[in-house]
């Protein structure tokens, strides 16, 4: 499986705590040339696990048999739990709220409250990055972009067929971009 | 100390939790399962849903 990107931004990454989205849970759990690759590549970094993360991922599953086993999957060693408590809870409460109105305030109140609450808890842990395919809902309005992983994955629709090419961004939320948000709202 | 500076102060103290303990190996075998019975249910999803 071919992994394309920067050794340096890779490199810089070292002993960094990287959370995982669903969308990147999903396709490596269904291709085990990608989970292989993403061993060798986040090998030295903390991969995390957000409990939204962790239940948009397990909802998906329509036997109980698939649940078992994502659940299985979610064992990994090489992922980490994020902390989660009742002031945590409160926190990303409090955030989430401010996060929705920032993406209304810019015309983009269709985002998923799974991603509303993934930001809100981002926030907390500035030094967290997100790994990420999902380019509409975690902009630069918020985040800046640190670098660009492109992969080789094979797909469920259609396994047989050429390989697909997909675009993992890794991001980090920005505070100050937040702030002159929030501002611009209350003017 | 103030209240951000105390809640700074836990979550740079936090100890990571691994999610578990299973191997790379254990993990493939599992993700090779996924694919097959994910592959059957959005068949079925095509099919019938």
């Amino acid at each position: 499986m071919n992994a394309f990107y920067d050794k340096d931004i890779l490199t810089s990454l070292n002993g960094k705590r990287i959370v995982i989205d669903t969308n990147i849970l999903a396709i490596c759990s269904t291709d085990n040339n990608l989970i292989t690759t993403f061993d060798h590549l986040f090998a030295n970094c903390y991969l995390m696990l957000d409990p939204i993360v962790k239940l948009e991922f397990l909802k998906g599953a329509q036997t109980e048999s698939l649940f078992q086993k994502k659940k299985n999957f979610l064992e990994f060693r090489g992922f980490y739990e994020m902390p989660d408590h009742q002031q945590i809870y409160k926190e990303v409460q409090e955030n989430a709220l401010n996060i929705a109105r920032i993406y209304s305030h810019h015309k983009h109140p269709e985002i998923k409250l799974g991603d509303i609450l993934i930001i809100s808890r981002l926030m907390i842990y500035p030094n967290y990055y997100l790994l990420t395919l999902d380019k509409d809902d975690f902009t630069t309005m918020l985040f800046n972009r640190i670098g660009i992983i492109s992969f080789e994955h094979r797909t469920l629709n259609k396994p047989s067929e050429s390989l697909e090419l997909n675009h993992a961004c890794i991001i980090k939320f920005d505070s100050v971009k937040y702030n002159s948000c929030l501002k611009k709202i209350n003017k | 100390m103030t209240k951000t500076a105390k809640r700074n102060v836990r979550k740079s103290s936090e100890v990571l939790k691994k999610a578990g303990n299973r191997s790379l190996e254990e993990i493939i075998k599992i993700v090779k399962s996924i694919r097959e019975e994910t592959i059957e249910q959005n068949k079925y999803n095509e099919r019938f849903l």
